[in-house]
C-alpha cells in the first residue's frame, strides 16, 4: 500500500489537462457532428453539443471569434464542421472542444452564405421596397435575359405574343450555369443598358436548384440592381427564391407568370376601351340633361321674371339718359349758336363779293377756276368775266 | 404621344369628365378628346402585327 502514489483531484486534473495540452493531435483539428442545445451565454460565449448517433461532446465558441454572427447563421439541428482544439477545464473536470471556425456541412454552408449575403445586402437597403420602380403598365420594348434554348424564352414568347403585339422583345442570351454563367449574365445586363427598354425579365432556363446558384452571386446581385430599367424576375421557386429575385422590382415564380405580369391583354384593353367610351357618352348626356334641366326651369319661372326687371331697369335709365341728353343739347346748341354768329363775321369779310363791289374783277376759265397768270390766260379759248353785278363770256378772237 | 401616354390620358379624362362642376364645354371637349384616343388606342391594337423577337448577342 506504501507504494501507492496518491493523487488530489487537483494533481490528477493537471496531469490530464497537461496530457490534453500536450497532445498534438488533438489540437487544430475538424470535428462533425449535428448542433444541441446551442445558445448564447451572457457574458457573449456560445456553449452547445455536438453529438452523433453513439456520443457528443460539449463545445465552446469564445466570443472573441467574431467570424459569423452565430445566432443568426445556426440552429439545432444543423449539421455542423467545427475546427479546433480540446481543452481541460480543472475545476469542472470537464473536457470540452474550443472551436475557432464552425461552418453548415455541405450544401448547408452555400445556404449559410447566401444567408449572410441576403443580411449584408438587406443591411446595405437592396431590398428596400421604396427603391423599388413600377413596372410599366404597357411596355413597348421588353428585354429578355435567359438562355437562348432554354424553356423560359419560348413561354415568355408565347405569353407575350398572344397578350400583347404592340410590344417588340429582345433576347439578351445568357448561360445560366456552369462556370462562364456568371460573367455571362453579367455581360447580358450590361448590354441591356445600351437599349432603350421599357422593362426587362430575367429568367432561369428551368433546371436543378444548382443551376440557379448563379442569381446569389453577389456581383450578378450588384449588377441587377445597378440598372435603372424596371425588372422581373422569374428564377427562383416558390419555397427557394434566388438572391436576383428579392431584388427585383417584381419576383414572379415562372416565366408564365413574368410575361403575364409585364404586358396587359389586348382583349381586356379593347373590353376597357368600349367601357370607357360608354362612360364618356354617358358623363356628356348626363351633363346636357342638367343644362336642360336648368334651361326648363329658367323657362318657366325665373327667366321671364329677370327678363322684367331688367325691361324695368333699363325704362329707368332710359328716362335718366332723356333728362340728361335734353339739357346737354340745350347746352351744346346754345354754344354752337356763339360759335357760328362769331365765325359768321370772319366768313363775311372773305366773300369775294365784297372785293367786286369794291370795283375790282375776277377772270375764270370755262370750268370756274380762277386765271391768275398771263401764261394762262393765253392758253385758253374762251373765259368768264366777273363783276359785281354779274359775269359776260369772251371767245378768243381767230 | 406613346401608347402608355395615351392609356395614361384616357384615364385622367375619365376621372374628369364625371366632376360636376365642368362647364358644358369643358365636358365636350373632354369627349371629343376621350373619344379620340380611344379610336387610335383601338386602332393601335386593331393594327398590331407580331414580331419577331430580335436576339442582341
Amino acid at each position: 500500500m506504501n507504494d501507492k502514489v496518491i493523487y488530489s483531484i487537483s494533481e490528477l486534473n493537471h496531469i490530464i489537462k497537461t496530457i490534453i495540452d500536450s497532445e498534438i493531435s488533438i489540437k487544430n483539428i475538424v470535428i462533425t457532428g449535428e448542433l444541441q442545445n446551442f445558445k448564447k451565454s451572457q457574458n457573449g460565449h456560445y456553449f452547445f453539443r455536438l453529438i452523433d448517433k453513439d456520443s457528443q461532446i460539449n463545445c465552446v465558441i469564445y466570443s472573441y471569434f467574431d467570424f459569423y454572427n452565430y445566432e443568426f447563421s445556426f440552429k439545432d439541428g444543423d449539421s455542423i464542421e467545427a475546427q479546433g482544439s480540446l481543452i481541460f477545464f480543472n475545476k469542472r473536470g470537464e473536457i470540452v472542444f474550443s472551436i475557432n471556425r464552425m461552418t453548415l456541412c455541405g450544401d448547408g454552408e452555400k445556404l449559410l452564405r447566401k444567408k449572410l449575403l441576403i443580411q449584408k445586402l438587406f443591411n446595405e437597403g437592396l431590398f428596400d421596397q421604396n427603391k423599388k420602380l413600377n413596372i410599366p403598365k404597357y411596355p413597348r420594348n421588353i428585354g429578355i435575359i435567359t438562355s437562348k434554348t432554354g424553356a423560359a424564352i419560348k413561354d415568355i414568347e408565347k405569353n407575350i405574343n398572344s397578350r400583347y403585339k404592340i410590344s417588340q422583345l429582345y433576347l439578351f442570351p445568357t448561360l445560366v450555369q456552369g462556370i462562364e454563367a456568371k460573367s455571362s449574365i453579367i455581360n447580358a445586363i450590361k448590354k441591356t443598358k445600351e437599349y432603350d427598354l421599357d422593362l426587362l425579365i430575367i429568367g432561369r432556363g428551368g433546371g436543378s436548384k444548382e443551376d440557379l446558384s448563379v442569381f446569389d452571386e453577389e456581383e450578378v446581385v450588384r449588377t441587377v440592381y445597378s440598372l435603372n430599367t424596371p425588372v422581373i424576375s422569374a428564377i427562383g421557386h416558390e419555397i427557394d427564391k434566388s438572391i436576383v429575385d428579392l431584388v427585383a422590382d417584381l419576383s414572379v415564380s415562372t416565366p408564365t407568370a413574368a410575361a403575364i405580369s409585364a404586358v396587359p391583354d389586348e382583349n381586356d384593353l379593347l373590353e376597357f376601351l368600349d367601357i370607357s367610351y360608354n362612360q364618356l357618352r354617358s358623363a356628356l348626356n348626363s351633363k346636357l340633361s342638367v343644362y336642360k334641366k336648368e334651361i326648363d326651369s329658367i323657362e318657366s319661372t325665373r327667366f321671364f321674371d329677370g327678363i322684367n326687371n331688367i325691361i324695368e331697369s333699363i325704362n329707368n335709365k332710359i328716362e335718366n339718359c332723356e333728362y340728361l341728353l335734353l339739357n346737354n343739347y340745350k347746352n351744346t346748341i346754345n354754344l354752337l349758336k356763339n360759335t357760328i354768329i362769331s365765325k359768321e363775321g370772319l366768313i363775311e369779310s372773305l366773300n369775294p363779293q365784297n372785293t367786286l363791289n369794291r370795283g375790282y374783277s375776277i377772270i375764270t376759265d370755262t370750268n370756274g377756276s380762277i386765271i391768275k397768270s398771263i401764261s394762262v390766260l393765253n392758253s385758253v379759248e374762251q373765259i368768264n368775266i366777273h363783276v359785281s353785278d354779274g359775269k359776260t363770256n369772251f371767245r378768243r378772237k381767230l | 404621344m406613346t401608347f402608355e401616354e395615351k392609356m395614361k390620358r384616357l384615364n385622367e379624362i375619365m376621372e374628369l369628365i364625371n366632376n360636376s362642376e365642368l362647364s358644358l364645354e369643358e365636358t365636350i371637349n373632354f369627349y371629343e378628346e376621350g373619344k379620340k384616343l380611344i379610336i387610335e388606342l383601338k386602332s393601335e391594337i386593331k393594327n398590331a402585327e407580331q414580331r419577331i423577337t430580335k436576339i442582341i448577342e
